[in-house]
């Protein structure tokens, strides 16, 4: 409800526009730019919803075939992460549904292959203490999942509130509520820790 | 602005989605009122941890190829069986 209104075309919608134009135009290797530009988000966003490595690797993998075979329903001109990221977001509804299992904890130790956002040059970050972090992780995989999927979109990915609300198909009112819910909960924790 | 809003803006302005005129509404509530802009810090300091303990993992290599692999047509077998089948005569 407070969020701006402020349409941007930006150079990667126009170009992620082009790249599915040539798709459909049966150059199908432009398809491979696109999943090239987007599976270190998508598979980020899986994992941390689901907290699962190797689940989370084959869901994204069905993301982009799926996304693949819908890419005739995708409206030009309109941006394409979005549209991606709520294939994924639907897809791990689904995984939930039917492994109605809670995700594995995020504290097997993942780090091995893992690669350092550029965005943690941020000096803030220095004042977070790993033990903060690894119990704020654990909280994060606490969390009742739409409220996780709104919390690893707006931290993780960045995403404007609009675009979660697209990504998760609900009202800006409610990602606001999600996040202002989850954030509670991590509050708690960090105080319980100081 | 009275406190009760203030709390109720005070995520979206952490994360710069309010719009001008309330972000600044909302600066001149939290310089004035202790309780909110504590409120703020906090909220700003949970949302540093949440993005410091979201790490970014990579993909196999092969990941791309893989998908590639999945949604290319595969050429129908019994064209594949003709083509690879030696000509009359030879051999």
């Amino acid at each position: 409800m407070f969020v701006l209104e402020c349409p941007v075309i930006s150079p990667r919608l126009d170009s992620d526009n082009v790249l599915i134009q040539d798709c459909r135009a049966g150059n199908i290797d432009a398809y491979s730019l696109l999943v090239t530009r987007y599976r270190t988000g998508i598979y980020n966003f899986i994992r941390h919803t689901i907290g699962a490595e190797t689940d989370a690797q084959d869901l994204s993998q069905e993301v982009f075939v799926n996304a693949y075979g819908a890419l005739g329903r995708f409206r030009i001109g309109s941006p394409f992460e979005p549209w991606i990221y709520r294939i994924a977001a639907n897809l791990c509804r689904s995984y939930f549904r039917q492994a109605k299992r809670r995700p594995a904890s995020l504290d097997t130790d993942l780090r091995a292959d893992m690669t350092e956002d550029t965005s943690s040059a941020d000096p803030i970050r220095t004042t977070i203490s790993h033990e903060d972090q690894r119990r704020i992780r654990a909280a994060i995989v606490a969390l009742p999942e739409e409220q996780r999927m709104v919390v690893v979109l707006r931290h993780m990915r960045g995403q404007s509130y609009r675009e979660i609300s697209t990504v998760l198909g609900v009202p800006v009112t409610t990602v606001e509520h999600r996040l202002r819910a989850a954030r509670h909960v991590l509050r708690s924790v960090l105080e319980d820790s100081n | 602005m009275r406190c009760n809003e203030s709390l109720q803006l005070i995520d979206a302005y952490v994360d710069g989605q309010l719009p001008e005129r309330l972000r600044a509404q909302l600066d001149d509530h939290l310089t004035t009122c202790a309780s909110c802009s504590t409120t703020a810090r906090s909220t700003r300091r949970v949302a540093e941890a949440a993005r410091n303990a979201l790490e970014v993992c990579a993909l196999p290599d092969d990941f791309a190829r893989r998908v590639m692999n999945a949604v290319s047509p595969r050429p129908r077998k019994g064209l594949l069986w003709r083509v690879s089948k030696p000509f009359p005569g030879r051999g």
